[in-house]
């Protein structure tokens, strides 16, 4: 398994990836810039996110939106941000991609004599809104608040999540933005993936041209900090919600450790379907629980690991926990089954071809290229990635689940209908998130 | 090396050519419908069967029953019961999905190209030997009530289901696709035998083999997985009424004490898929606000900031559905958006109709990506799968985008009078009454409480 690419450095410092791909007579753009929440200082978190907004709202030689431009060339655009890294992409028809590199660039070397007080108020109202909607409107949606900040000191840059608090992103200045920007998009900071219809060597011409006069900017420190918990923690959220739901959660190792993929695995046995033992525990067999998920989120610095159940009406969440912490136990004793392993590698393993799919997007060739590159400085890495679950046996994962789900404590949230905290795990203690 | 002009846009280069899929068709002994398209781009291939058997199909007394018989499809069907299925499903790194559409249950399995017949097989036997087995019944159902349940808390799932039942009211098109609490108690397992002997049939389903395989493959995969499938075609869809009810334009209000943010729908019953104005509305919708920059969008979130965003769209049925606008705002400014969402409407029809520029626009964006949707082995099941549904030759890729360019501004103008009436919107505000409430009548909106749900 292989993205073949052709791979430079400009002089100031960016990397450009190229991977051609006649398919369809498109071309994607992706441009990664190595800064998430997680290089937000306290007291200004949000802000990764809320600059991300910034960049589509114009540049000094196109002070009009960005959106524009692309949606009348036939193209889609849209950009992310989470903890460890913000992304910006574009897929165009390739008669195009000349005008999507000119944008990219443009914002990339121009940015701030186009950016306003009046856009940064206005973009900041969107995202409030944004939060509105996603968090605070949603069931339990916020719930990831309350984890994080369980799981993290408060000086540890995981501890907030990328939406930020809306007292943060009320006190951020269009000053910060303009910091914001110097100090972390610039070429030595970002990656520039090209995947599609195109001539490699015209398209690292084009970059040339448009990227190669951008000035080199500042060293970038990366933050690394350890996470670990000291005890566990037993906290209990009132939300709109109709059935209580049980969430755990404990630190894992980063994205590409060997560990990551065993974890990536334990996640599969545990709750993907309906051979799964969580789901078979809790909802197929006994109707304690209306649904179950297991997931391994990874980043950069360090990994969670969520269980979440939802209960069914009447039923408690201790029972759940109970089942949990049975389950848990037994996969860390003896390890997933040769049928499990099988299962959970086989959906692995397919999952890296549906992955690759597309040049670009959310997700897509260009995206995947990036994100090698930006974690691992090898934008060919997929091999790599794709053998650690070749190499994770049944005493790989058992050894992965007894170290940090059963050695190390967790965090348990438990969110439950307003006015009724009884419902929670007994002896949590309640929280509130910003 | 050149230096960068930047004090203009690159103009576009030449468009390179795109040829679009060849969809091949037969038609088996049993009466169903084939249809296979080679595409090479990845080793994949997906497999989407469509029965037109949907929502729409429900019985009066059992709405959600479609949905209740396609949960139940993966199950347990032939020698496999639900576990078994999914083990199967997941050691050849197969996707499955079932959905219920208002005029279709859709089945879509997605594999590794070299485990297609595996999952041709899979698809026959959840489409011709499903269990439907007593048992998983009862815990299905005790699944949907749950969910059925959690729904109450969904501001958007509220919003939608204000809307449908308030413009489409008795039409079959009325009910949420999962039913009521009600008749899911009620449906027995007969009632679902009973929906899948009906509906699930070949003279009324359609296959749609995608991906990488030779048509010939493909043919010799159908003939193996569905040659023996016999039936009586469905008889129909049931008598339905000719129309949904003409509406009045009105606010209705669905309480939901102490929300930060108010959820929104404006809507109307519109166009069906057929209407030979499908391309004007397409261009209408662009403008207005079915993209990014539209006249709502750029109003409501990026002039005002009162949202994150708001969405405007036609739902292209068999029979006229739903026109509706999208959005959560903040709550000091639920009645301003209301309003405004309802000006912009009414001036597009009225003092600031689509202009020559935004109809150029709105062709370019519109198709000139339209090649995109062309990637995936999945993308073109799918597009075929809707072709087929809604009975569009196989030149409907090919002319689309001629067609989108031949579309006038007297066009645009005349589709939309026909298919969207200003005076006929009605809006659905979810949100906090004490803070609304006030606002609207400020501004002159009259409201009425929607009726509360039982559950």
């Amino acid at each position: 398994m292989d993205i073949a690419c052709t791979t430079h450095t400009l002089a100031n410092g960016l990397d450009v990836i190229v991977h051609e791909d006649r398919h369809i007579p498109m071309a994607a753009v992706s441009v990664w810039y190595h800064v998430g929440s997680r290089h937000e200082q306290p007291g200004r978190t949000g802000f990764a996110h809320l600059f991300e907004h910034l960049m589509f709202k114009g540049s000094a030689h196109h002070p009009a939106g960005y959106f524009e431009a692309l949606q009348e060339a036939g193209g889609l655009v849209n950009g992310s941000t989470n903890t460890d890294r913000t992304n910006y992409w574009e897929v165009v028809p390739s008669q195009s991609l000349e005008l999507a590199l000119w944008m990219e660039s443009d914002r990339m070397g121009h940015l701030l004599p186009a950016l306003s007080e009046e856009k940064f108020t206005t973009e900041r109202e969107v995202v409030l809104n944004e939060r509105r909607q996603n968090y605070e409107n949603r069931p339990y949606g916020l719930s990831s608040v309350a984890l994080a900040s369980a799981l993290f000191a408060p000086d540890h840059p995981y501890s907030w999540v990328t939406i930020g608090a809306p007292a943060d992103l009320l006190a951020s200045t269009v000053d910060d933005a303009r910091a914001f920007f110097r100090a972390f998009y610039h070429p030595g900071n970002a990656s520039l993936a090209i995947a599609g219809d195109v001539d490699v060597d015209d398209t690292l011409a084009l970059v040339e041209r448009y990227f190669g006069e951008i000035a080199p900017g500042p060293a970038v420190e990366h933050p690394r900090r350890d996470a670990t918990l000291a005890a566990p923690a037993q906290l209990v959220l009132e939300d709109r919600v109709e059935l209580p739901r049980l969430s755990l959660a404990w630190h894992t190792p980063a994205m590409f450790h060997d560990d990551d993929a065993a974890m990536d695995i334990a996640a599969d046995v545990l709750a993907n379907g309906k051979t799964s033992r969580l789901y078979r525990a809790l909802v197929y067999d006994t109707r304690l629980a209306a649904d179950v998920s297991a997931l391994q989120a990874s980043h950069e610095m360090s990994s969670v690991f969520h269980i979440a159940a939802t209960a069914a009406p009447g039923k408690p969440l201790s029972a759940i926990a109970e089942v949990i912490e049975r389950t848990l136990d037994d996969l860390a004793a003896t390890g997933p089954t040769a049928d499990e392993l099988e299962r959970a590698t086989a959906r692995a393993e397919a999952q890296f071809v549906y992955r690759v799919q597309t040049i670009g997007g959310f997700g897509g060739k260009s995206d995947q290229l990036n994100a090698y590159n930006v974690y691992t400085g090898s934008p060919r890495f997929i091999r790599d990635d794709r053998e650690r679950y070749s190499r994770a046996t049944a005493s790989s994962v058992a050894a992965a689940v007894r170290q940090w789900l059963r050695a190390a404590p967790g965090v348990a949230l438990s969110v439950v209908p307003r006015g009724q905290i009884a419902l929670g795990m007994p002896g949590a203690t309640p929280v509130r998130p910003a | 090396m050149s230096r960068v002009d930047r004090t203009r846009l690159p103009a576009p280069g030449t468009p390179r050519p795109f040829t679009f899929p060849a969809v091949e068709r037969t038609v088996l002994a049993g009466g169903l419908d084939v249809r296979l398209i080679t595409h090479r781009a990845a080793p994949i291939v997906s497999l989407i069967a469509l029965v037109r058997g949907g929502s729409s199909a429900d019985p009066v007394d059992r709405p959600g029953l479609a949905a209740f018989t396609a949960d139940l499809l993966d199950d347990g069907a032939g020698a496999l019961d639900g576990p078994g299925l999914a083990d199967v499903l997941a050691r050849i790194g197969a996707e499955a999905d079932i959905e219920v559409w208002p005029d279709a249950t859709v089945v879509t399995i997605t594999t590794l190209a070299r485990h297609v017949a595996r999952a041709s097989a899979l698809l026959a036997d959840l489409l011709m030997r499903p269990r439907l087995a007593p048992a998983d019944v009862d815990r299905v159902r005790g699944l949907r009530l749950d969910r059925l349940r959690q729904m109450r808390a969904q501001a958007a799932t509220l919003a939608d289901r204000a809307l449908t039942r308030a413009i489409f009211g008795q039409h079959p098109y009325g009910h949420p696709g999962i039913g009521d609490p009600d008749a899911v108690r009620a449906t027995t397992v007969d009632d679902i035998r009973g929906f899948h002997a009906h509906s699930y049939c070949p003279g009324g389903t359609t296959v749609v083999i995608a991906g990488d395989l030779s048509i010939a493959e493909g043919v010799a995969l159908a003939e193996e997985a569905f040659g023996g499938w016999t039936g009586a075609p469905m008889n129909g869809r049931g008598p339905r009424p000719a129309s949904a009810p003409e509406s009045l334009g009105r606010v209705l209000v669905v309480p939901r004490p102490g929300a930060s943010q108010s959820e929104l729908r404006v809507g109307q019953v519109s166009a069906p898929r057929n209407t030979p104005d499908y391309h004007a509305l397409l261009l209408w919708n662009a403008v207005l606000g079915g993209q990014f920059v539209s006249r709502l969008n750029l109003n409501l979130r990026q002039a005002k900031g009162y949202t994150y965003g708001v969405r405007s769209g036609f739902d292209f049925r068999r029979d006229p559905g739903p026109f509706s606008i999208h959005t959560s705002v903040q709550t000091s400014a639920t009645a301003a958006a209301t309003s405004e969402i309802l000006r912009e409407v009414a001036e597009l029809h009225s003092t600031r109709p689509v202009t020559a520029d935004e109809l150029a626009r709105a062709k370019a964006a519109v198709g000139l990506g339209y090649p995109r949707g062309f990637e995936t082995a999945q993308q073109v099941a799918r597009a075929v799968a809707q072709m087929s549904l809604h009975d569009i030759g196989p030149e409907h890729f090919e002319e689309f985008v001629p067609r989108l360019n031949a579309v006038t501004l007297d066009d645009v103008s005349a589709a939309a009078a026909r298919h969207v009436r200003p005076d006929q919107l009605t809006a659905v505000v979810v949100g906090d009454p004490a803070e609304v409430e006030p606002q609207l009548r400020a501004r002159g909106l009259s409201y009425v409480r929607a009726e509360e749900e039982s559950a």
